[in-house]
């Protein structure tokens, strides 16, 4: 039941909490004042029934004299007016006598009302025979009875006086019991309202308080807010009130801010990290189309200059020195059109097939090269012109001094969902320092780009390009087993970037 | 760190003060209605319910004596559901015994207890009451002429006599014969009563005398003085009349009643004759028995006021249920010397520093 009310309560609103915490005060004051004024009306009713009775037996007095007086004055008299006034008296006080009930005010006063009323019975016999003996003109009888009734009304008087006396005294002790009672009940009442004031102003302060003192604190929690300060830490309630849904909805409105902050720093950094590689990237790309550039007042000459030579042969009908000048010229072409772009892994094979046959015409057939290819890996995208410096690296640092027959194998196969590329010689092979330096860039100068046979695209600048495009760290790897045991180098593409 | 549990102390708070307010609008309710009640309870008093009304008249109702008679009285009739009522009371004027009859006979009472004159208006007054059913019981002085059912108090000859035991120790048989003893009696008492009283006193007398018969002896002088006690004054001013008139004074002074003891005594102090006049009182009030103690009044007869107001009750009852009872139920009298007087005064004290 209280859990129920309890719930109730949580759920409903600031204004109707407040109207109910002002409502059972007022309620229960109106109760209490209409209780006090029910009490203190009914008491007041009593105070005026108090004296009834001695008002009753004050006109029982007056009656008892306009009877006894009406009685005299026919006598005197014998008129029909004094008569009938005897008769109407007569008539009212036995009324007023018929009237008196005094049963429950103890005995003495009882006793007092017994008399009365049967003294009464005698004397209005009394009075009764007086007026017939009057009538009858029976003078002895009325003179005797007469005064009879003369004592018995003295007699009356006086103890109607005294019961009279009697209940007045009675009666003002009850008053004072009355007007006491009623100024202890004006007292406690009083007390009571003051009390339940008191009650009331605490419960209405802490309710309120209650209630406002998560409002300041939300207020200084959003101030906090305002001031850039994020870190605060709002704990609700499920109430159903208002300042419980303004809790709610500022914790998740903070929460969404610290959300959308935290994505917009990501975001920052993201674009700010791609703006980094993007200029990586055009520095590299700058560098090779500076040494591309380099290259091309030759390359648009040697193109010219092979075409006419390839005619030329071809006229001459030598075949070999045709398909030794096409192959040149297919590799500077590709060379000059492929810098900026990425190409597919069957592009970079044919770049490293024309690029060692051209080796082999130069260096008649030193170089023993195979190639291993899964076919279904070839329309793989890379970045172009990331195969032949490793081969030309091959050649220049592995092959090219040892006595013995050089070869380069090239395998490019697939392992889950990445493509290896492989490239090995059985040359000289490299240290593991010097491998080390090659992966971590520092050995950027010491290979390929400053050699004159190389087309100027070092280790480094692959490496660099195939992290950018692949958005990996380790990209390649490099094996050698030793000094004359070759070295393996091996390109690791995703099959989707 | 915010925290929001505003809501569960604001129903703590609310629940707490609403149940505080409630309990002291209960509070209140609770008081009102105790209040109210004991209002009730003070204005109505209990349903009577009494079988007899019987009326006590007497013509001093506010003695010493008569006050205790009552008291018994009153006593007794509770007992039988029965109530005694002092019809003097509250009247606005000091009425008369007979004026007090008459109410009481008017007033159709199923019992009348009378002390006081004995005339003819009284004894008209009796016998109407009785003729209409209502018992009469008459106290101290006997209304013998009328048709009383019954006659509560001493025979005078008794009281005679216990006066004469208490002047025996007073007298001196060889020159009694010129001591004057005076016997203050009611003016309206029948003469055969105080008769009575002399009578029994010389009876005595003569009786103890009769032991001797060698000498003779003369018997002290009796005088019979009538109290005019018309009104509340009279008897005092009458009393300091024998001092003040008279030649001889008494040499033994003998009362009837409580009041006469009481001026008697102050009348002998205030005229320095302690001692020399011999009282001897009736009933033993405080004021009385202070005086035997202190020998202003050598004795008194004091009468067994309990014994009285009962008798005269239980006589109305037996009347009131068998339609008679005795004509005559006598009182218990006994003589407070001193030293009775000094342990009666001691035994009060006693009862009155227990209380």
């Amino acid at each position: 039941m209280i859990g129920l009310i309890r719930r109730k309560w949580n759920n409903a609103s600031v204004r109707l909490k407040m109207l109910i915490s002002f409502i059972i005060p007022v309620v229960l004051i109106l109760a209490v004042n209409i209780y006090m004024y029910i009490s203190i009306n009914n008491m007041i009713a009593r105070v005026d029934e108090i004296y009834v009775v001695n008002v009753t037996l004050n006109d029982l007095s007056e009656d008892l004299t306009f009877l006894q007086n009406s009685m005299k004055e026919y006598l005197e008299s014998k008129s029909t007016g004094a008569l009938n006034d005897y008769y109407r008296a007569e008539q009212d006080y036995r009324n007023g006598i018929a009237s008196l009930d005094l049963k429950n005010s103890g005995t003495a006063v009882y006793a007092m009302q017994e008399n009365i009323i049967n003294q009464s019975e005698n004397y209005l016999q009394l009075t009764g025979d007086t007026i017939t003996a009057k009538r009858g003109r029976n003078v002895e009888k009325y003179k005797a009875t007469y005064e009879e009734t003369v004592e018995m009304y003295s007699d009356l008087q006086a103890c109607l006086y005294a019961l009279n006396n009697k209940q007045f005294k009675k009666n003002t002790g009850d008053y004072s019991i009355l007007l006491s009672s009623l100024r202890s009940m004006e007292m406690i009442t009083i007390l009571i309202l003051f009390f339940i004031g008191i009650v009331n102003v605490f419960v209405v302060f802490l309710v309120t308080k209650s209630m406002t003192l998560p409002l300041i604190d939300l207020s200084q929690a959003a101030n906090e807010v305002a001031g850039g300060n994020f870190d605060v830490s709002v704990t609700t309630t499920d109430g159903g009130d208002e300042i419980s849904v303004v809790s709610r909805a500022f914790k998740q409105m903070l929460g969404s801010i610290q959300n959308y902050i935290g994505e917009i720093k990501d975001s920052v950094m993201r674009e700010s990290m791609l703006k980094e590689h993007e200029l990586v990237m055009e520095n590299r790309m700058k560098e090779v189309q500076l040494r591309s550039l380099q290259a091309q007042i030759n390359p648009h000459f040697l193109f010219n200059t092979l075409n006419a030579g390839e005619q030329l042969a071809m006229m001459e009908g030598a075949d070999k020195t045709t398909e030794f000048i096409e192959n040149m010229a297919d590799f500077f072409r590709y060379n000059i059109k492929k810098i900026d772009n990425d190409a597919s892994i069957a592009e970079e094979i044919a770049l490293v097939d024309k690029y060692v046959y051209i080796l082999n015409v130069r260096f008649t057939g030193e170089i023993h090269y195979s190639k291993d290819i899964d076919e279904e890996v070839t329309e793989v995208r890379v970045p172009s012109m990331i195969l032949q410096p490793i081969v030309e690296n091959a050649v220049n640092y592995g092959i090219r001094d040892i006595d013995w027959e050089g070869h380069i194998d090239l395998k490019v196969y697939r392992q889950n969902s990445d493509v290896l590329l492989s490239i090995r010689d059985n040359g000289i092979g490299m240290s593991q320092d010097k491998i080390d330096r090659i992966l971590s860039g520092e050995a950027v100068g010491e290979v390929s780009a400053d050699h004159a046979a190389s087309n100027g695209i070092g280790l480094g600048n692959v490496i660099e390009r195939l992290q950018i495009f692949t958005g990996q760290r380790d990209v390649m790897e490099i094996f050698s087993e030793g000094e004359n045991k070759g070295t393996e180098f091996i390109i690791r593409v995703p099959m989707h970037v | 760190m915010q925290k929001f549990e505003y809501s569960d102390k604001s129903f703590r708070f609310m629940i707490i003060g609403t149940l505080i307010m409630i309990a002291a609008a209960a509070f209140t309710g609770i008081v009102f209605r105790v209040i109210t009640q004991t209002m009730q309870n003070v204005e109505q008093e209990e349903t009577v319910t009494f079988d007899k009304h019987y009326a006590f008249v007497t013509d001093d109702s506010e003695s010493d004596l008569w006050k205790e008679v009552f008291d018994a009285a009153d006593e007794q009739a509770k007992e039988y559901n029965a109530y005694l009522e002092d019809l003097s009371v509250g009247l606005g004027r000091d009425y008369s015994a007979e004026e007090l009859l008459r109410i009481a006979v008017n007033s159709k009472m199923d019992g009348i207890i009378y002390s006081g004159p004995a005339g003819k208006r009284v004894t008209e007054l009796i016998d109407k009451a009785v003729d209409e059913g209502i018992g009469v019981v008459v106290l101290q002085n006997d209304v013998e002429t009328s048709k009383r059912q019954c006659y509560v108090g001493l025979n005078y000859y008794e009281l005679g006599q216990m006066y004469a035991l208490q002047i025996d120790r007073l007298i001196d048989p060889e020159n009694m014969g010129e001591m004057t003893i005076d016997v203050l009696v009611d003016g309206d008492m029948a003469e055969g009563a105080s008769n009575l009283i002399v009578m029994a006193i010389e009876d005595h007398i003569r009786e103890r005398l009769g032991d001797n018969e060698e000498e003779e002896y003369d018997l002290p002088e009796m005088v019979v003085t009538r109290i005019d006690a018309e009104d509340i004054f009279s008897a005092e001013e009458s009393i300091r009349n024998i001092f003040l008139e008279k030649d001889s004074l008494p040499d033994i002074m003998l009362c009837v009643n409580g009041v006469y003891t009481r001026c008697a005594c102050q009348a002998v102090v205030d005229y320095n004759l302690v001692g020399q006049i011999q009282i001897i009182g009736y009933f033993a009030n405080d004021t009385i028995l202070d005086a035997v103690d202190k020998q202003v009044i050598s004795s008194t007869v004091s009468v067994d006021t309990n014994e009285m107001g009962r008798s005269s009750i239980q006589a109305l009852y037996e009347y009131n249920s068998m339609g008679y009872t005795n004509s005559y139920l006598p009182v218990a009298t006994e003589i407070v010397d001193q030293k009775k007087a000094h342990q009666m005064i001691e035994a009060k004290n006693d009862r009155t520093g227990e209380e």
